[in-house]
């Protein structure tokens, strides 16, 4: 083994894979036991592409093979199980968010203020680690269970400060 | 092993218990102390995995999402467990992710090599677990989903593990002590069980043994292999008690008959010698009856075989009593000059019939004064001279006698006797002593004899205190030699006037005088043949004889007749000798008389003469005896005929002065023309006793009691010579009262007058030769 340097994408890629091991998705999101478990990166021309797709390649979670998709229309984000906003598509993380409203889709995104503006996670860099902000309010309404080991190694935002984003 | 060779079994018992007990005790300590350290181990390994594991488990999320913090926080948990003396978690790329150390917390830590160091080793797939020095690694794989995301590695401390072996053993050790004496205290007093039953088993062994009482049995005890040991020795102890007790009945039988064998040897003396006294006596008689010379010569030879016979029987009781040790000694004064002319003078006719020359050198300063025992010393010299002249055909027989040693009081005397025989070859040399050994069988058929006369001699020599040695070469000769210690009698009384060898004067023996005074005399005898015998001859000495077939009837005969003198034979039915000596001595006792009572017995062993005296008897007769013997018993000299005095003459019944035996050597001697040597000798005789007899007179007056005493051993040495036997007695028991303290005038007078009178008697026979015509 040796230490090898990773960019910020490739750990956020990991870290994307990673949290299929500490959150639950209920079961009847699926058409059936070995429907696909997707992955989804809105839009394209993010600079995440490459990292989760490789991060993603040949993973499963559970029964579900783990397919990974880019997709670029807002109507087509409810047919994820994971959705990554990329920073630079910030200006449709609202329509995103409102489109995905009582919806199963874990969302996550490095856009600051993400979590408090109402999305899942929201990925942020500090003393060049990154790290997790959790909106556990936001994540409870998506039918989604947290491990609270993830909980514990993330940062929680609570429900009052939802809404009081700028954007 | 070698230490415990000689100790006790006690020790062995309690050694051995030890060594089995603190080994087994060793064992099992050690063996509980290794699983208690083998399980410690387990126990903390087990412990640090299950925190490894829940703390990799715990630790994941804070792995893969970086958070250090939390990491951080999850390992300092394990502050709880004090084993635990730090732990690292590295990411999947092996880089340290974050550190515990006890005591500090600290997210970089520079002591992290250790565990990197083993991280290579970790199969990914199985659990790392290292021992290394003082502390236990656990490298655990931090697993998500399957994919590893990193390692956890615990470090705990065996220190308490350490600690804990180390208090186990110290505790061992105590337990070790504790075992130690426990065991010493249990072994030694359970030995007991074993060792008890032996050292009593060994006691009583050791009291059979010292006690030598075979009767003694052992208390077995229990059933074990103690009490089949004491079993088995109280078996064996029975078996040694039947045994002793087989052995001593075998003794007593043995005892019993050897007892028998002596009783039969006296009897047989008895038995032989009844019928030998009839041979004897009647022969005697009839020599004096009219015969022709035919007959004369018969009678002659009936006599010499019944003396052979006689000494035959004589040699073999000697010899049975050699065998049975009741040979005894006397210790008398004797004078060893009268034994050695006698001896050779028995043996000069024969010498001369053969053509043999016998040849006899004395020195003159021999002590002649000895103490000892003469009878047996003649007899070995007759023995020894007798076989140089049986076995020599031609040539000589040489007697030396020298001083060997000689002091104030001792002497030993060296006796030689060398012939010119058939001699004896070099392997019988050995055995010619044995007893029924001549050197070969042609040897016995040849000359005859009883080969027991050598052992006889050889046995004497050896109770004297000397060794009967032979050399030999055969065909040419033997010497026969022994030495011989004396004592010397204390006074030594006036010189000799003896010389060795004879004048030779030739004489015919003539009647003697008969001097006698009828006796009235009663003859206890069962005997028919002894009847006639005893009482023919006392008839023809000149007395009464009254016969008692029994004690019975000689105690009742006693009560109706004075008798002067009682024969009484011991052997006798109804009432014997012995019983009828007593009743009359008690009979006596009331009427205050005294008759003399002589035994005439048989019974020839040793001791008898004291058993009859002891029963009251004054005197005993041995037979078969001569007429001689019978008369001198009369004439009060029961003291001179014990034993032996069997050998057969030709004299004349009536002289009874002079002694048969001698008198026919000197007649056979002085035959022929040399008779008229002997008359001149007698003549000399003659005229210098009556000269000593004045002397003695003349000194008893003045009291002379040496004077007596020279003059007295002068007389008995010549009377000797003379066949004055009983003069010759007289002269001695004369010497030997000077000798002896100082005797009364009274005594001297009488004892003087005791001697003139027999010289009387001497002086008529010897005057009676003289007038004998050739």
């Amino acid at each position: 083994m040796h230490a090898e340097t990773f960019t910020v994408d490739e750990v956020k890629a990991v870290y994307l894979l990673n949290f299929t091991s500490y959150i639950t998705w209920p079961e009847d999101e699926f058409s059936d036991p070995v429907a696909p478990f997707k992955y989804c990166l809105f839009k394209e021309g993010s600079p995440i592409r490459e990292p989760m797709t490789e991060a993603l390649r040949g993973e499963s979670v559970g029964e579900h093979n783990i397919q990974f998709k880019i997709i670029s229309l807002i109507s087509a984000v409810k047919d994820c199980q994971v959705l990554y906003i990329d920073k630079e598509q910030s200006a449709h993380a609202k329509n995103i968010l409102q489109e995905l409203a009582d919806t199963a889709v874990l969302t996550v995104s490095d856009q600051p203020g993400f979590a408090k503006a109402g999305g899942g996670i929201e990925l942020y860099t500090q003393a060049g680690r990154v790290k997790l902000l959790i909106n556990v309010k936001k994540v409870d309404e998506a039918r989604l269970t947290m491990s609270s080991k993830l909980l514990r190694v993330a940062e929680l935002i609570n429900d009052a400060d939802i809404g009081n984003e700028p954007w | 092993m070698v230490i415990l060779k000689n100790s006790s079994i006690q020790q062995k018992i309690i050694a051995i218990v030890m060594v089995i007990n603190l080994l087994i005790v060793l064992i099992v300590l050690t063996s509980l102390g290794f699983k208690d350290w083998q399980s410690k181990r387990e126990n903390l390994t087990a412990s640090l995995r299950a925190l490894s594991e829940t703390i990799g488990i715990n630790s994941g999320a804070a792995l893969v999402f970086g958070d250090k913090e939390t990491a951080a926080e999850i390992l300092q948990t394990l502050a709880s467990n004090v084993d635990v003396e730090s732990a690292h978690i590295f990411d999947n790329q092996s880089s340290l992710f974050v550190v515990y150390q006890r005591g500090t917390l600290t997210s970089e830590n520079t002591s992290t090599d250790n565990s990197m160091k083993y991280l290579a080793d970790v199969d990914t797939h199985k659990k790392g677990q290292f021992f290394i020095d003082d502390y236990l690694l656990i490298i655990e794989p931090i697993w998500l989903k399957d994919r590893l995301v990193g390692y956890i590695s615990v470090k705990g401390s065996t220190q308490r593990i350490k600690n804990a072996i180390q208090d186990s053993i110290v505790f061992m050790c105590m337990m070790l002590l504790v075992a130690f004496f426990m065991t010493f205290f249990l072994a030694s007093w359970l030995q007991k069980i074993i060792s008890k039953p032996i050292a009593k088993l060994h006691e009583s062994i050791q009291k059979v043994s010292d006690h030598k009482d075979y009767s003694l049995r052992v208390d077995p005890g229990g059933k074990d292999e103690l009490g089949q040991l004491s079993k088995a020795f109280n078996s064996m102890i029975e078996q040694v008690q039947l045994r002793d007790r087989a052995l001593e009945d075998a003794k007593n039988l043995a005892e019993e008959a050897n007892q028998s064998k002596s009783q039969f040897l006296a009897n047989m003396s008895h038995e032989i010698r009844t019928p030998m006294n009839g041979i004897f006596g009647m022969s005697e008689l009839l020599a004096n009856t009219h015969l022709n010379a035919k007959q004369t010569r018969y009678v002659k030879i009936v006599r010499n075989s019944a003396s052979s016979l006689l000494s035959i029987i004589n040699d073999i009781l000697d010899f049975s009593k050699i065998e049975v040790g009741k040979l005894d000694l006397e210790s008398i004064n004797f004078d060893l000059s009268e034994v050695l002319s006698e001896t050779i003078e028995l043996f000069s006719e024969t010498a001369e019939s053969k053509k043999i020359e016998l040849i006899h050198k004395v020195p003159s300063a021999l002590p002649n004064l000895l103490i000892g025992d003469p009878v047996r010393l003649r007899q070995i010299l007759i023995n020894l001279l007798g076989n140089a002249l049986k076995f020599t055909e031609k040539g000589k027989v040489e007697f030396f006698v020298s001083v060997h040693e000689e002091s104030n009081e001792h002497a030993v005397l060296r006796f030689s006797i060398q012939d010119t025989g058939i001699g004896i070859a070099k392997d019988k040399l050995d055995s010619i002593f044995d007893a029924f050994t001549q050197a070969d069988e042609t040897t016995t058929r040849r000359f005859g004899g009883t080969g027991l006369g050598l052992a006889i001699s050889n046995h004497l020599i050896g109770l004297m205190g000397g060794g009967l040695s032979v050399k030999s070469t055969l065909g040419k000769g033997a010497e026969f030699s022994f030495e011989l210690p004396f004592s010397k009698q204390t006074q030594r009384p006036a010189e000799k006037p003896r010389k060795h060898g004879v004048a030779q004067v030739d004489t015919v023996l003539a009647g003697t005088h008969e001097e006698s005074v009828t006796k009235v005399i009663l003859l206890a005898e069962d005997n028919p043949v002894n009847q006639d015998v005893a009482k023919d001859m006392l008839e023809q000495i000149g007395h009464q004889v009254d016969i008692a077939n029994n004690g019975v009837e000689a105690l009742e005969m006693i009560q109706n007749r004075q008798y002067d003198i009682v024969l009484m034979d011991i052997h006798m039915p109804k009432m014997d000798g012995i019983e009828a000596s007593h009743k009359i001595r008690k009979l006596e006792m009331k009427l205050g008389v005294h008759t003399p009572i002589i035994a005439l017995t048989a019974n020839a062993m040793s001791g008898d003469r004291e058993r009859f005296i002891a029963e009251g008897m004054d005197g005993y007769l041995s037979k078969p005896f001569t007429k001689l013997a019978l008369a001198k018993v009369l004439q009060g000299k029961y003291g001179l005929m014990l034993d032996k005095g069997t050998d057969v003459n030709l004299v004349n019944e009536k002289a009874t002065a002079l002694d048969e035996k001698v008198l026919v050597h000197l007649m056979e001697q002085y035959n022929g023309t040399r008779r008229v040597k002997l008359n001149k000798l007698i003549t000399i005789y003659l005229t210098s006793a009556n000269e000593l007899i004045d002397r003695l007179k003349q000194a008893a007056k003045l009291s002379e009691i040496i004077v007596i005493g020279e003059n007295a051993h002068r007389l008995k040495l010549s009377s000797e010579k003379l066949a004055a036997l009983l003069l010759s007695a007289k002269c001695r028991s004369l010497e030997s009262l000077c000798e002896t303290g100082k005797p009364s005038n009274d005594e001297l007078l009488s004892a003087i007058v005791d001697i003139e009178e027999e010289y009387v008697r001497v002086q008529r026979a010897l005057e009676s030769i003289l007038d004998q015509p050739e």
